[in-house]
């Protein structure tokens, strides 16, 4: 016969208890991990939500000459007064500058497009296509300054051309972006030096910023920009996750008090029932005393019992933040959820075997010290 | 030097306000081999000294020798080590764990030992020659009364302890049954095995080499009833 049989012949026999202590461990584990689980889901759309936007500061030029805007874009040339070209490289300078993650310079220049009338952007491909995650492109990104992507639009519009000619040179389309809804779908996007350098233009169109993050302080950023050069304008985009955003940080507010609530109410139960089952166990103490076990081995009798008792929590604690957080996730319409994360697992495993550890110590210690003397006069 | 030593034990108990003298310089010689009835009227103090005698509960003052040692000058973990090996307990509610079968309850204090031991053959003869053979699987509640005295007998002799310590082992046994505990203590002693009994019965004395008397925590009257075999 060894000391696990004894431990879980323990349980069985009081058995009622012992389920009433998993659950109520399984509850604590659950609900905090679960809880975490949907903060983490929430903040993770709102992250997601501002990398498929994409940019959220645009800057502009401070004075846009009547006429020299194309659906609300505005247009550069060599008479247009545009943005300073160190513009980009003093926004890397900011104080905020961590928080950056994209700046994308543009031109636009409306011309002559296989002699008909469309609009060229000058772009940097590697930052525009990491700001524009949402472009479907049937094709291939381009792979020179000659390549070129087109809006869907203006390539039905162009008889679905193989290539453009622009200022009398020749461009391979090698990708045509799926409609958007914007001007994007009647624009012709090239290498931005290439377009500069065609037309001789010496500034910025607008520029776009992205900063990817939930929580970046965007009033500030756009704040430190302004300050880098009075002729521009700096343009934080509309908030249209604000209420998202707020839902996160009510819910993040909400989860510490409902982690904390549990937290304590799983202390509470575990120390109360864990003392119940120590105090019926006092005769069963008394006989292990007399029949020669000594401290160490009763206090591994007790602790063998918690550990198991605590696996077993974790084991129901797991399949409780499963159901917690997928039913958050329905409730709070989070599309992209995760409803396990060994990553939480972990921490909500090494918190309840602490939580059990500290817990348990107290009792376990108690037991193993009680005077024999003391049981003695009870029964 | 005899096997135990009893000194001048004293030992007070607190209830309530009230202080109460439950052994008042108690002193005693035991030989090896002997059987000891204590015997006295309820509170005389009869279980505190047998729980000091198996050093469960430490006097307020006093010595108590077995063997050489000196059972109070011993720590708590070298006391249930000298449990473990010197000591066999039968109680009156027999104190057998339910959720364990006979078998297992017989096996208890194997668990115990440091070492690893596997006495499984001698717990199954012990039950055999306590007349507990076919019982081996069954529970506490499935067995009678004086079954179950046997069991917790059959546990007090599976580490082959030198002293028997029993708490008014027929208690709670019919007179029949009372009687063939006593008979096996009786062999038990017939073997060699130092037992001391408390009893408020003195038809017990008829088993016993030797009687101690208690009185209100002190000792009237030490009486040699027969030889040890």
């Amino acid at each position: 016969m060894s000391i696990w049989s004894v431990v879980y012949r323990q349980m069985k026999e009081k058995r009622a208890k012992v389920v009433l202590m998993v659950l109520s461990v399984a509850i604590t584990i659950g609900g905090i991990s679960g809880v975490l689980l949907t903060t983490f889901n929430l903040q993770k759309e709102v992250a997601d939500y501002y990398d498929k936007i994409g940019a959220n500061i645009v800057i502009v030029p401070q004075e846009l000459t009547k006429g020299s805007a194309f659906d609300g874009v505005p247009f550069t040339g060599q008479k247009q007064l545009g943005i300073a070209i160190t513009l980009p490289q003093k926004i890397k300078t900011i104080k905020n500058k961590e928080s950056i993650s994209i700046i994308s310079p543009k031109v636009v220049v409306p011309t002559k497009i296989n002699n008909q009338d469309g609009v060229v952007l000058g772009v940097i491909f590697s930052e525009e296509l990491r700001a524009k995650k949402w472009w479907q492109i049937i094709g291939r990104k381009p792979q020179n300054s000659e390549e070129g992507l087109i809006g869907e639009n203006l390539y039905e519009k162009l008889g679905k051309p193989q290539k453009v000619k622009i200022n009398g040179k020749d461009f391979v389309i090698s990708g045509v972006i799926k409609k958007t809804g914007s001007f994007e779908d009647n624009s012709l996007f090239l290498d931005l030096n290439t377009v500069r350098s065609m037309f001789k233009i010496n500034s910025y169109s607008f520029i776009e910023v992205s900063a990817l993050c939930s929580t970046c302080p965007i009033p500030e950023i756009v704040r430190q920009i302004k300050g880098l050069d009075p002729n521009i304008k700096v343009l934080a985009m509309a908030d249209a996750i604000y209420d998202r955003k707020l839902l996160v940080e009510n819910f993040n507010e909400f989860g510490k008090q409902m982690a904390f609530g549990l937290l304590a109410l799983g202390i509470g139960n575990f120390l109360l029932i864990a003392f119940s089952l120590f105090k019926e166990r006092e005769k069963e103490l008394l006989i292990f005393r007399t029949l020669g076990f000594n401290k160490l081995k009763i206090f591994n009798l007790y602790s063998l019992e918690i550990l198991a008792e605590i696996l077993a929590s974790e084991i129901f604690g797991s399949i409780l933040t499963l159901i917690l957080s997928f039913a958050l996730a329905k409730m709070l319409g989070i599309t992209e959820a995760y409803f396990f994360s060994w990553q939480y697992q972990a921490y909500a495993l090494l918190g309840g075997l602490i939580l059990g550890g500290v817990v348990s110590i107290i009792p376990v210690i108690k037991v193993s010290r009680l005077n024999e003397q003391e049981i003695l006069r009870e029964y | 030097m005899a096997f135990i030593e009893v000194e001048r034990v004293n030992k007070k108990y607190l209830k309530g306000k009230t202080e109460t003298n439950v052994l008042k310089d108690v002193s005693f010689n035991l030989g090896k081999g002997e059987f000891w009835v204590v015997a006295g009227p309820s509170g005389s103090g009869k279980s505190t000294l047998l729980s000091i005698l198996g050093s469960l509960n430490e006097p307020d003052s006093g010595k108590v020798t077995v063997d050489g040692f000196d059972l109070f000058g011993l720590n708590h973990d070298e006391r249930a080590l000298f449990r473990l090996n010197y000591l066999g307990f039968v109680f009156q509610n027999f104190h057998l764990l339910p959720y364990l079968t006979a078998l297992e309850n017989v096996l208890l204090p194997t668990i115990a030992s440091v070492q690893k031991i596997n006495k499984k053959e001698e717990a199954i003869n012990l039950l055999k020659m306590l007349g507990l053979n076919g019982k081996e699987d069954k529970y506490p509640k499935e067995l009678s009364g004086g079954e179950q005295e046997r069991v917790a007998i059959a546990r007090a002799l599976i580490m082959e302890p030198e002293i028997i310590l029993a708490d008014e082992p027929t208690g709670n046994l019919d007179s029949k049954t009372g009687e063939e505990v006593l008979n096996i203590f009786s062999e038990l002693n017939r073997q060699g095995k130092t037992i001391i009994m408390v009893t408020h019965n003195l038809a017990h004395l008829n088993y016993a080499t030797h009687a101690l008397f208690l009185k209100d925590g002190e000792v009237q009257e030490i009486k040699t009833l027969r030889e040890v075999n």
